[in-house]
């Protein structure tokens, strides 16, 4: 059965480095996963890497196929119309992630016309409006003519997801999404990305350091270290067949009832290559 | 807004105060007793001081400065004494030809240095970002008089494709009559579209030359800029939006790129015209650089005096308008927090 996304053999360098080696992860339409690691595991690597975004002189390898076709990274003109309009993608910093010379509504409809070429003006901002009403942003007309900087950081994560929507997207890449963000506006942002997700039923790659949020709003879990995939399961089956990194992982979480003891911690391993650096 | 032009508008008279202070002290420092100079060395004294007390030199430096400033504002200029003519009318004849060419050469520089700018930070070959690179570093390091020599040489006298050293219009073309004083633009509202090509034909060598540091400078500002900012989250969320590596560049980078260098545009328009006067003596050009020249030279202080403080308030109102510019790309600006 072909899924929505399937990732061949992926292999990513920057120069000495290999950040992802020999990656393979399908998704299923509507599946929504989680991918979890440390910091420079990769996995932010791996979104960008499926939406053709990576620096010029990464080094891309295997194939990533959407649908059922191979996305045509070497093709800009080719990426551009994936991006946004079968792929939304979700960046992790909303206080840099808009242009602050330009206001939310120029944001949201020139993704919008980017989407759907030749689209009227008036289009534009229907749909803009539509899309900010849809992530509970109140008054949306009126805010269209505000910048960036008018808006607070949970706004702007919103706002962003209505980007990421207003192609109408089958997929959402969203790296991780709520770590500029304090706790209760995580908890919100988190929910109205669950709740249109969930409504268009679209499929989802959560990248995060969250457990938690995985456990929360994922079908699956992929566990990345140091550019390897080393296990991917349904959440469920998180605890009864974790990979003993998985384990250490889970193990490192605070929970109830540890008040006083210190969190276990998981060994440091450089990766590969980098012990004669 | 209207706090940012009203404070701005502030600012610019105090500067002005403050360039209309420095001329006027200036000119007090000069040892040269300007009734004498006027007069010449063999005219009695009394009539030297009849003469100071016309012009106003026997009263107090302070009731000096407020004349001064009155006169300067309401248009009354001084008389040139090496020309004979009022320094009003002097500098109404020779200031058109130097805000034509200077709006030539800045105009030419601006835009070449935004299109190879933009070219180069597109694709990143060494045809498109490696030339116009190594052109930027020369562009500052070569004397315009120089450059100018070297452009008369190649395209004048080795290829004959341009005029020579010979002014704004051959001889035998009269000037066109008009507002502005500038050949082209008059020469257009007249629709004379053949006095037109013949004095854009004298403009393009002098321009080119006056041009050459404005385009290094503005043209490395802007590719600089738009490195540092193609780096920024919102250039990879645009592009993940659907909107191509041109489309980002264009309507997304530029924007945001473009202010420092429309800041460095308003000093270096003023720069191009108060820094003409080597342009202009290379290619005869008659504009108020060589008048001010001539009157250093020959201790003509009106002259000077009245050319400083003329400069200071193009910069003034160049700067002015830049920042209100400015304002309207990026909001945080007129609001004073960015």
């Amino acid at each position: 059965m072909s899924g929505l996304l399937d990732i061949k053999n992926l292999r990513v360098g920057f120069g000495a480095v290999t950040a992802i080696k020999g990656v393979s992860l399908s998704l299923h339409r509507g599946a929504r996963m989680g991918i979890v690691g440390e910091s420079g595991s990769g996995k932010s690597t791996l979104g960008l890497a499926t939406l053709g975004l990576l620096p010029d002189f990464a080094r891309c390898s295997g194939e990533v196929l959407f649908d059922g076709t191979a996305l045509p990274w070497d093709d800009d003109v080719a990426m551009a119309a994936v991006r946004g309009n079968r792929i939304g993608f979700v960046h992790q910093d909303p206080m840099s992630a808009f242009s602050p010379v330009h206001t939310i509504g120029t944001h949201l409809t020139r993704a919008y016309t980017s989407a759907h070429p030749g689209a009227s003006k008036s289009d534009a901002i229907k749909a803009a409006v539509d899309r900010l009403d849809e992530v509970e942003i109140t008054d949306a007309k009126s805010r269209l003519g505000h910048y960036p900087h008018e808006y607070s950081g949970g706004m702007r994560q919103r706002v962003m997801i209505a980007a990421a929507l207003i192609g109408n997207p089958e997929l959402l890449i969203a790296d991780e999404p709520t770590t500029a963000l304090d706790v209760t506006t995580q908890a919100a942002v988190l929910r109205v990305m669950n709740d249109v997700v969930e409504s268009r039923g679209m499929g989802l790659i959560l990248i995060t350091h969250d457990l938690g949020v995985v456990a929360e709003i994922c079908s699956d879990v992929a566990v990345m270290y140091h550019g390897e995939l080393i296990q991917h399961v349904s959440v469920g089956q998180i605890h009864e067949q974790a990979h003993s990194y998985t384990e250490a992982l889970l193990k490192a979480r605070p929970r109830p009832g540890m008040r006083g003891q210190r969190l276990p911690t998981i060994a440091e391993l450089l990766p590969e290559g980098w012990s004669d650096v | 807004m209207t706090g940012l032009i009203l404070s701005r508008l502030v600012s610019s008279f105090i500067a002005l105060l403050g360039a209309a202070l420095v001329a006027f002290v200036a000119l007090r420092l000069a040892p040269d007793d300007a009734a004498r100079l006027t007069l010449g060395a063999f005219a009695t004294d009394e009539a030297v001081a009849a003469l100071r007390s016309e012009m106003g030199l026997d009263q107090s430096v302070i009731a000096q400065f407020f004349v001064y400033l009155q006169d300067f504002f309401t248009g009354d200029w001084g008389r040139s004494y090496s020309l004979g003519e009022p320094v009003r009318s002097l500098l109404g004849q020779r200031s058109p030809a130097t805000l034509e060419l200077g709006l030539y050469a800045f105009g030419m520089a601006f835009v070449s240095a935004l299109g190879l700018a933009l070219w180069g930070a597109h694709r990143k070959g060494p045809i498109s970002d490696g030339v116009p690179k190594i052109l930027g570093v020369l562009a500052l390091g070569v004397p315009q008089f120089w450059f100018g020599l070297v452009l008369l040489i190649v395209g004048f006298e080795m290829t004959g494709l341009f005029p020579g050293p010979a002014g704004r219009l051959p001889a035998t073309v009269t000037p066109p009559d008009g507002p502005t004083g500038m050949y082209t633009i008059d020469a257009l509202l007249r629709g004379d579209l053949r006095t037109f090509a013949t004095a854009l034909h004298h403009l393009f060598l002098p321009a080119l030359a006056l041009g050459l540091l404005p385009f290094g400078f503005l043209y490395r500002l802007l590719r600089a800029n738009l490195q540092d900012i193609s780096d920024a989250p919102f250039a990879l969320v645009a592009r993940a939006h659907g909107q191509s590596r041109l489309r980002v560049m264009v309507a997304t980078l530029l924007p945001n790129a473009i202010i420092p260098m429309l800041t460095a545009s308003g000093l270096i328009f003023g720069q191009v015209l108060a820094g003409s006067v080597l342009v202009e003596r290379v290619y005869n050009w008659p504009g108020a650089g060589m008048l001010v020249t001539q009157g250093v030279l020959q201790q003509d202080y009106a002259v000077v005096q009245v050319f400083i403080l003329l400069s200071a308030v193009i910069y003034i109102v160049t700067n002015l308008v830049v920042d209100i510019v400015a304002a309207l790309i990026d909001p945080r600006l007129a609001k004073g927090d960015a």
